[in-house]
């Protein structure tokens, strides 16, 4: 029964979704990784430095969010809530993630 | 001394003068439960019959009182009782607190002496000091008492260096074997493989690029150039030039990124 679901949520997500969205969603799960792989490593090996697993779990959830931002900005179906172009979000996923990038250099000691 | 000189001049003042006098003396030694282990009335110049055993649980307690020459009763200015050591001659004073019917009563305890003399057991002679400055002064040699308890040397000041401080400062953290920190570094950059594998799969390319070189190619080096000042931060740069070069290089990526991000939006309406 579920793996009946899973497969027909599969096939509507592949069949569905625009590309670009599943470029964006691509990112995400990369960025999932990431943090999960990260957390593991401070569960396995302690948490020092903290402030280096602070940086980069930060980064990661950080880039996280603003790929969801960006996905809810270029996502047809809001076009008519959002109405910007694709490419100004673009821009402003562009802009924080140097400024997020900029604090996590700082974190990282 | 100089207290025995003031005393001295009291007396000769009652000597002189002997205008007070001391009455109902009653010396006690009281356990603490209340009992009275001696007890003798006097009667200026009497003195004790015997030695009283002054002891931690036994305080002495002289209760008084004092008359002028007319017979009144006087409100002393002074009324001590002094204990005087018999071999050392050190002394002690202790003041007599007012009671009640104008009687006055002083206790005394080893460790009352203690404070004074420091621990001096041994036979001590027991004085009662009266002193008003309208009627003259007594010194009434009561008799002598023992004070119990153990001879301690006094604490002796030691001058000198203190021990040295050794200080214990925090234990380093302890690192993981460096081939697990590799291992974790190289699991974490595996997702980057998956990631341009699924871009991959999903067709993203860069073949669009070709519509407006120029402006894209400039708009990533500058957007490359900030991530390469992040990570130059991280090595080295300090946190004020780094914010001037950040500055130096937002108005031409804003230039640059409007120009290219707007020709995508005007051949994507096409």
């Amino acid at each position: 029964m579920s793996s009946g679901i899973v497969a027909t949520l599969a096939r509507s997500y592949a069949s569905s979704t625009p590309q670009r969205l599943k470029a964006i969603d691509a990112y995400m799960a990369f960025c999932v990784a990431v943090g999960v792989l990260q957390l593991a490593y401070c569960v396995l090996a302690g948490t020092f430095p903290y402030n280096a697993f602070l940086a980069g779990f930060g980064s990661a959830v950080g880039c996280f969010v603003f790929a969801a931002s960006l996905r809810i900005k270029t996502d047809p179906r809001n076009a008519r809530q959002f109405g910007g172009a694709p490419e100004a979000a673009f821009a402003e996923f562009v802009f924080c993630h140097i400024a997020l990038h900029f604090v996590v250099s700082h974190f990282l000691g | 001394m100089r207290l025995w000189a003031l005393c001295g001049l009291a007396a000769l003042c009652g000597v002189a003068r002997g205008e007070v006098a001391a009455t109902g003396v009653v010396v006690r030694v009281v356990e603490r439960t209340g009992g009275a282990l001696f007890e003798q009335a006097l009667a200026h110049p009497a003195t004790l019959d015997a030695v009283p055993t002054i002891k931690a649980s036994a305080p002495l307690v002289v209760d008084f009182g004092a008359r002028g020459a007319d017979g009144a009763a006087v409100e002393l200015d002074q009324a001590l009782v002094s204990l005087q050591h018999a071999d050392t001659g050190a002394e002690a004073v202790f003041a007599a607190r007012p009671a009640k019917g104008g009687q006055y009563r002083a206790s005394v305890a080893p460790k009352d002496i203690r404070r004074q003399l420091g621990s001096a057991p041994g036979r001590y002679r027991v004085a009662l000091v009266l002193g008003s400055f309208e009627h003259g002064g007594l010194v009434y040699e009561l008799g002598v008492a023992d004070v119990a308890g153990k001879a301690r040397p006094a604490p002796r000041p030691a001058l000198g260096p203190k021990p040295e401080i050794h200080h214990r400062f925090a234990e380093p953290q302890r690192m993981p074997n460096a081939a697990v920190s590799v291992l974790f570094a190289a699991l974490v950059a595996a997702p980057l493989a998956g990631l341009l594998g699924a871009w991959a799969r999903l067709g993203v390319n860069v073949a669009n690029l070709k519509r407006e070189r120029a402006g894209s190619l400039a708009f990533m080096a500058l957007v490359s150039t900030y991530m390469a000042l992040a990570a130059a931060y991280w090595v080295g740069i300090r946190l004020l030039p780094m914010l001037g070069y950040t500055l130096a290089l937002a108005l031409p990526t804003y230039l640059v990124g409007q120009y290219a991000l707007s020709r995508r939006i005007e051949w994507s309406h096409e």
